[in-house]
């Protein structure tokens, strides 16, 4: 989980933002646009915001990064622009009727970069590699054996056995019922085919193996450099061959103003931003005629995690008084620009969990009553430290911001400065009192769920990670990623029995009812706090075909996303 | 023979001041108030934490710390980069970040030297008139403007507003002589501009200096031209101070442009040096200015065979000066 | 003496302004430097009170400049004044001891100068400002204390090179040699006849230093290394630099207030320098 420099909040947070959204409509485009005929060849560069740190299981790459890294890997299954998850390298996928079980089938014909065959053992060994059961292979001398899944084995606790039921395709046993499976598989974009050899060689974060457009060439923490893939299998609309580009390098470029000053002299064919930070570019590209700029709907949902573990904010009283001292309104303006809205729930208006009774928003009156009560009820001073990323610009205003506000309702606030490197270090398992971390996002709840339970597994005894820990202590590490994703370390067992029970309802309305009951439970104890939601934008100078090319099962991909465009089907016009 | 003897003593000198800085670095490195190892491997188990220890010398003391990784590193086993993807080898970083460093250093100090010496001459030979106010004055301001400053506006008007030159990114030499200059020109002419300054004041104050020694006066009286005195009798001995002040500002340019270095995406040197600060990668920062020193020092070193040429009296003048 | 020239007394006008923002400062009838003025982001100079304009976060520059010059011009003055008083000691003390002593120190000072200024500052600074309790913020004031210490580190050799060089060509001149062969104690040797003549050359280093300290402590700022919780010029640009396009004069306001302190030092520096030469062509 460490990382070599990277600079900025949003990029600690993308480390774990392992992102899955539906998200529909709302896609605005600004600018000139391209022309209409793909034209072949060319190498381009684009700015990102985001390192490598590797490419296996357990290096999850960020946002931007991600997007490089979807150049070489696909994914199982794909999200379509109306929020509806659909087949991609599988050919189908279909559950039993109490949905605890999933036959899935492999699309044929399809080879990794490395000439070997995607077939029901390459999904298998994925699976098993992603919930951890290869690296218990290795660890009790089995073989195949594979690297850690990291949080990888958190998104697929609930799986309780994978059994390859012929050729190409394979059966997944569920624990808990789960109505909208597909979605985990999804994992936000970030359950990767992967070859076998990558998967169970020594080379598995080095040189990443997968059935993308673009195949890998070279790569540093600061660059990833992939050629066109002569293989690959989808046809453009003319059964033309896919990629149009010969390649592309993603270069890593921390501040906001070498990737403006970047896209618009040219140096950059496509750029990368975050609205948390760098709204005022946002908008400002926007109106520029030389670049067009798209934008992602406002599904990101950052999350100020408060540590139920220790002082302050093992207090209730605490934790309202934080979350009431937080003038959004105002955030929204500075921070932001405007753009965006008042968050009225942990969650935005387009996801299922919304709802907005029992809301801690912002009340000053009530903030300094808390902050009193807190005093009374301790004996101290409600006080905590910030941590924040001192080399980056954004991270400090925001930081300073926070400060102020807190400050305002009585509290006091020590900024504590990391790099983030340290910040990623010690929030998995969480050190700090608090910390501001994008995780949750989309419409849907598999990238929302696994942060706000205890055990991803459903606390099921039979787990089995919980019988392998006993056998091999360096397995415990592993253990703890089914529960380690909730970093504010809560256990609410009112909340939890909803949420499971919500993923296991299919019908949706009945689905909804329940997790907005869910939600009204977190936000009256205050479990988690928030202020802003954000989206993510992608400016592009001279480039076509962005956001064309459709699914290999039909209909329209999403435009952009938090990894930003699919570069399947885009072409240079220079 | 006391030639031989004297480049002996002065080897001896660069190499225990070498060997200084190294140990001096690695024990910054265990002043620090926190488990390197479990910095390294955040996430790692207590055991593979433990092999990392003893791999690394952590469980040694600060002498043997340091003697295990000087083996290390004089057999060019750099270290590594931790990650949670695994590790990289420091050498590879450095050979592939050195090459951009030397290069961006080698034209920063050509620039700055062939603009310097003209006009270090003819202030100093005009000294006190117009041309010398002028010059003066204004490579005066310039130096004064931080080169982070001057850097930011090169990017927004000859980058962006005019589209002249790209604003970032580095192309190495095989890619195309001319594609490569190009992204080099802004963080050059960033660099230079103090360097500039600099040398001319110091190159002016030199040979107002030397035009006052009595050969120039009897030069003069046996008919030189001008030009011929300037050029030859007074450049020569003055540009000594100027070879000595380049040499000092080496180091600086291969390690020191971090910030020239992040704003132009270049990625040298510097840019290694402040991702191994903010990573927390301690064996590499250790490696990383080893290798800085190291350049440091022998930069030195050729400065003083190329000063001996160009004025052999003053050698041992300035040797312990 | 010679007069002083029209911008010697405009560098000194300067500095003496800074002097007085830095001590004074906080009394001053201005905006608060760590208010949010939501407002008023991003607006121009004169506008709506803020004379300076403010920054895009709604903070005022004016404000933020004042408390800045506390923070640059007591970070430069300790850090040199510190620097220059160990830096001078250990070279007077080299340069007329000679022998041993001279060797280790010169070896001294050439390993602080091998290792990069920034680097070395850099360095010193993340190792000396952790903190071992995670969620113990390292205080401001303790930050602002690593920070003039490792650049005091980072200016002993440099001055002290200086300091050597001056004294060495002081310690052959005719009178040290009649003082010592008169019988006169070393130490009063060095105060009486060394210090008042290597003071000068000093002094005129010492203006040009804290033009680099000041510069030094705003790039370690954009490297994120500065001080955190409060004002200070790097600081300013370092929140500023992704702002140049859109409301560059965030970004102009404290680079010509730094620029022009380190014109007024340059200056100051090379008027005493010129002093020093027309006295030594007197001797």
């Amino acid at each position: 989980m460490k990382k070599l420099f990277t600079g900025g909040r949003r990029k600690v947070a993308a480390v774990m933002a392992i992102a899955l959204v539906a998200s529909l409509s709302q896609v605005t485009t600004s600018g000139a646009s391209g022309a209409d005929t793909p034209k072949r060849g060319g190498n381009i560069t684009v700015g990102i915001f985001d390192s490598f740190p590797g490419f296996c299981m357990a290096d999850n790459l960020a946002n931007s990064a991600l997007m490089g890294g979807r150049t070489i890997y696909e994914t199982w299954v794909e999200q379509r622009s109306d929020g509806k998850i659909v087949p991609y390298v599988l050919k189908s996928f279909e559950s039993s009727a109490d949905y605890k079980t999933w036959n899935l089938v492999v699309r044929d014909g399809i080879k990794f970069h490395d000439g070997s065959p995607v077939d029901g053992t390459a999904l298998l060994l994925n699976l098993q590699a992603s919930r951890g059961a290869l690296y218990l292979n290795g660890l009790i001398g089995k073989t195949p054996k594979s690297p850690s899944s990291g949080t990888g084995a958190g998104f697929s606790a609930n799986i309780a056995d994978v059994i390859q039921t012929g050729a190409m395709s394979v059966t997944v046993k569920l624990y808990n019922a789960e109505a909208n499976y597909p979605d985990s598989l999804y994992a936000s974009g970030r359950n990767f085919v992967r070859s076998i050899a990558q998967i169970t060689g020594p080379t598995c974060s080095t040189v990443p193996v997968g059935t993308g457009a673009f195949k890998y060439v070279s790569h540093k923490l600061t660059e990833l450099v992939v050629a066109k893939n002569d293989n690959y299998w989808r046809k453009d609309a003319k059964g033309g061959a896919l990629p149009y580009l010969d390649g592309i390098t993603f270069t890593f470029l921390p501040d906001a103003q070498p990737r403006v000053s970047g896209v618009k002299s040219g140096s950059l064919a496509a750029t990368m931003f975050s609205s948390a930070s760098e709204a005022k570019q946002i908008l400002a590209l926007q109106k520029d005629k030389k670049v067009t700029t798209i934008s992602s709907p406002m599904d990101y949902y950052p999350t100020i995690w408060l540590n139920h573990k220790i002082a302050p904010f093992s207090s209730k009283n605490a934790r309202l008084a934080f979350s009431h001292s937080l003038d959004r309104a105002k955030w929204l303006k500075v921070r932001q620009k405007g753009l965006g809205t008042v968050p009225e729930s942990i969650v935005g208006p387009n996801n299922i969990m919304f709802n907005k009774k029992g809301y801690a928003g912002y009340d000053l009156k009530k903030a300094k009553e808390l902050t009193a009560a807190y005093t009374a009820e301790t004996g101290k001073t409600l006080e905590f430290s910030l941590p924040y990323v001192s080399a980056s610009a954004d991270s400090t205003a925001n930081a300073q911001l926070l400060k102020e506000m807190a400050e305002a309702a009585g509290m006091k606030v020590n900024l504590l400065s990391q790099t983030t490197a340290e910040a990623i270090q010690k929030a998995f398992p969480m050190q700090y009192q608090l910390l501001p971390l994008l995780l949750m996002e989309g419409t849907g709840t598999a990238f929302i769920l696994p942060f706000i339970v205890s055990d991803t597994s459903g606390g099921n005894p039979t787990h089995f990670l919980r019988g392998a820990a006993k056998l091999s202590p360096a397995l415990a590490g592993l253990q703890i990623f089914y529960s380690i994703l909730n970093i504010s370390s809560f256990k609410d067992e009112v909340s939890e029995n909803l949420l499971f029970a919500a993923r296991a309802e299919p019908n949706k309305a009945k689905a909804q009812k329940l997790y907005a009951q869910a939600t009204e439970q977190l936000q009256k104890e205050a479990h988690v706090a928030n202020i802003s939601f954000l989206q993510y934008t992608v400016s592009y100078n001279k480039l076509g075909g962005v956001g064309q090319l459709g699914l290999a099962a039909g209909g329209p991909r999403r435009l952009i996303t938090n990894f930003g465009i699919d570069w399947t089907g885009v072409w240079s016009t220079k | 023979m006391l030639k031989i003897s004297f480049w002996l003593k002065r080897i001896a000198q660069l190499l225990i001041v070498l060997l200084l800085v190294t140990f001096g670095v690695s024990l910054l490195l265990r002043l620090i108030p926190v488990d390197l190892a479990t910095v390294l491997l955040p996430v790692g188990t207590e055991n593979e934490r433990d092999i990392l220890r003893a791999e690394l010398g952590f469980d040694k003391g600060p002498i043997g710390y340091y003697l295990q990784w000087l083996g290390n590193f004089v057999q060019g086993d750099f270290g590594k980069i931790y990650f949670s993807g695994g590790t990289e080898d420091v050498s590879a970083h450095l050979a592939d970040a050195m090459p951009r460093s030397l290069l961006l250093m080698a034209y920063t100090q050509v620039i700055a030297i062939a603009i310097a010496v003209p006009l270090g001459v003819v202030s100093a030979y005009r000294a006190g008139r117009r041309a010398d106010k002028i010059i003066s004055n204004t490579l005066f301001t310039l130096s004064s403007v931080p080169n982070f400053a001057i850097a930011l506006l090169l990017v927004i008007f000859v980058g962006v507003k005019f589209a002249w030159l790209p604003t970032l990114g580095y192309v190495p030499l095989s890619d195309g002589v001319w594609e490569h200059l190009k992204h080099m020109i802004m963080p050059v002419i960033s660099l230079s501009l103090g360097l500039i300054a600099t040398y001319t004041r110091l190159l002016r104050a030199d040979m107002i200096a030397a035009l006052r020694e009595d050969y120039v006066t009897m030069a003069a009286s046996k008919g030189l031209s001008d030009q011929r005195i300037l050029w030859r009798h007074v450049l020569r001995p003055s540009s000594l101070t100027l070879l000595t002040s380049a040499a000092l500002s080496m180091g600086g340019l291969i390690g020191g442009a971090i910030v020239i270095e992040s704003l132009f995406a270049t990625y040298g040197v510097g840019f290694e040096v402040f991702a191994a600060i903010a990573g927390r990668q301690y064996v590499a920062l250790q490696s990383t200015v080893a290798v800085i020193a190291l350049f440091y020092v022998f930069f030195n070193l050729v400065v003083d065979i190329a000063s001996g040429f160009v004025d052999p009296r003053t050698r041992d003048r300035r040797v312990n000066a | 003496m010679r007069k002083f020239t029209k911008p010697t007394w405009l560098a000194i006008g300067w500095l003496s302004l800074m002097m007085f923002f830095a001590i004074f400062g906080w009394v001053l009838p201005f905006k608060s430097w760590n208010f949010v003025y939501e407002d008023d982001l991003e607006v121009g100079l004169f506008s709506n009170g803020h004379i300076l304009g403010t920054d895009s976060n709604g903070y005022d520059l004016l404000a933020s400049i004042i408390a800045g010059t506390r923070m640059s011009i007591f970070i430069a003055i300790a850090a040199v004044g510190l620097g220059g008083l160990i830096g001078s000691v250990l070279g007077i003390t080299a340069a007329y001891v000679r022998g041993k002593v001279d060797t280790v120190m010169v070896t001294i000072f050439n390993v602080g100068l091998s290792v990069p200024n920034l680097v070395l500052a850099l360095a010193l600074v993340s190792v000396l400002a952790t903190n071992v309790d995670i969620n113990q913020a390292v205080p401001t004031w303790r930050r602002v204390m690593v920070l003039i210490m490792s650049l005091t580190i980072v200016l002993i050799p440099i001055l002290g090179r200086i300091a050597r060089g001056a004294t060495l060509s002081w310690t052959g001149r005719e009178f040290v040699t009649a003082a010592r062969s008169m019988g006169m104690r070393d130490r009063k040797i060095i105060t009486k006849h060394i210090v008042p003549n290597v003071l000068p050359a000093l002094i005129a280093v010492a203006f040009l230093a804290v033009g680099v300290v000041i510069i030094a402590e705003a790039s370690l700022s954009i490297l994120g290394v500065g001080i955190p919780d409060g004002a200070s010029w790097g600081g300013m640009i370092a929140r500023g630099r992704n702002d140049l396009e859109y409301a560059p004069h965030v970004l102009y306001v404290p680079i010509a207030f730094l620029a022009l302190t380190v014109i007024s030092t340059n200056h100051l520096g090379d008027v005493v320098r010129a002093q020093l030469d027309s006295r030594e062509a007197k001797v």
